[in-house]
């Protein structure tokens, strides 16, 4: 319990700190690129990484780690076995 | 805890579907003989297409409710982009286009590029299925969208390589669209040139030290 306390204020205080920092440079990159891997997720991540302006970074374990928090929560989809069969 | 843990460490080989996995010896046979090449393909989408996410794993899989056994390397991928106004505005035919020429026309020319694969009489064809968010539905409980294409291994090959018509190739595949739970069938689907995959680079993502995208 408590470390997904310590883990929402750390992600709260990315987001906020995210936005502050980010540049109109960065902001219009993000909207040219608007119909891809630009969720609000992906992209307080990427301007986490960015606090400087001048090197950002985002890793692959990055993504991996923030796929695995399902910040999509349970969608409505159908069976896997609608879609193809093994 | 642990569980997360270890999805947290999930990696390349755990986006391909596990050999047992596949319900017949056919099946198994192609995932045994194909294993390192299907975690070359697993380990290119992971690292050089980040946004995107295999999704019930790589590997040779066969039209749904066919009784004949039929193989087709198969790849199920989920497209993560926002919410985007243009995009929304398309008829559900022209969002189904642009996603499959998007992302779907990439895998296949990955998937075709296989060594072996070509000559292999038991790959039947190819099937990727395109995965992502319909515009518009709840953030907390989305609404997935899908296109899933079966094709045969000629007609593919004939495609890309601009022998064959997108029109007629469309015409040949078997395509099903999937609106949340809901089986819609198929649509009416344009393919054309989209270089996205090959020239979009994420701001900021940093390759892990020794892979190289090609």
């Amino acid at each position: 319990m408590r470390s997904k306390i310590v883990m929402a204020a750390a992600l709260i205080g990315i987001a906020f700190l995210s936005g502050a920092c980010a540049t109109s440079e960065q902001w219009g990159e993000w909207r040219s690129h608007t119909t891809h891997f630009a969720s609000g997720e992906h992209g307080m991540f990427s301007m986490a990484n960015n606090m400087s302006g001048a090197n950002p970074k985002v890793t692959r374990l990055d993504i991996e780690n923030s796929r695995t928090q399902n910040w999509w929560g349970k969608s409505i989809t159908v069976e896997p076995g609608q879609v193809i069969q093994n | 805890m642990a569980g997360v843990a270890a999805l947290a460490q999930a990696g390349p080989a755990d986006y391909v579907m596990p050999i047992e996995k596949h319900s017949t010896a056919k099946g198994r046979a192609l995932a045994t003989k194909y294993q390192p090449q299907l975690l070359q393909f697993s380990d290119y989408v992971y690292h050089c297409l980040p946004y995107l996410e295999i999704r019930n794993g790589l590997g040779f899989k066969r039209v749904p409710k066919e009784p004949a056994d039929d193989r087709y390397a198969a790849v199920w991928v989920r497209a993560e982009q926002a919410t985007d106004a243009a995009f929304a505005a398309l008829p559900m035919d022209r969002q189904a286009s642009a996603m499959f020429s998007r992302y779907g026309v990439p895998m296949l020319r990955r998937l075709t590029a296989i060594p072996g694969i070509q000559s292999d009489p038991d790959v039947y064809g190819f099937s990727v299925a395109v995965e992502w968010i319909k515009p518009g539905s709840d953030p907390n409980r989305p609404t997935m969208e899908i296109l899933s294409m079966f094709a045969d291994q000629a007609s593919t090959r004939a495609f890309l390589a601009k022998t064959l018509s997108a029109g007629d190739y469309v015409r040949r595949m078997r395509l099903t669209f999937f609106d949340g739970d809901k089986e819609v069938g198929r649509l009416p689907i344009e393919v054309w040139e989209d270089n996205f995959v090959g020239t979009y680079k994420v701001p900021g993502y940093e390759m892990e030290k020794g892979k190289v995208c090609s």
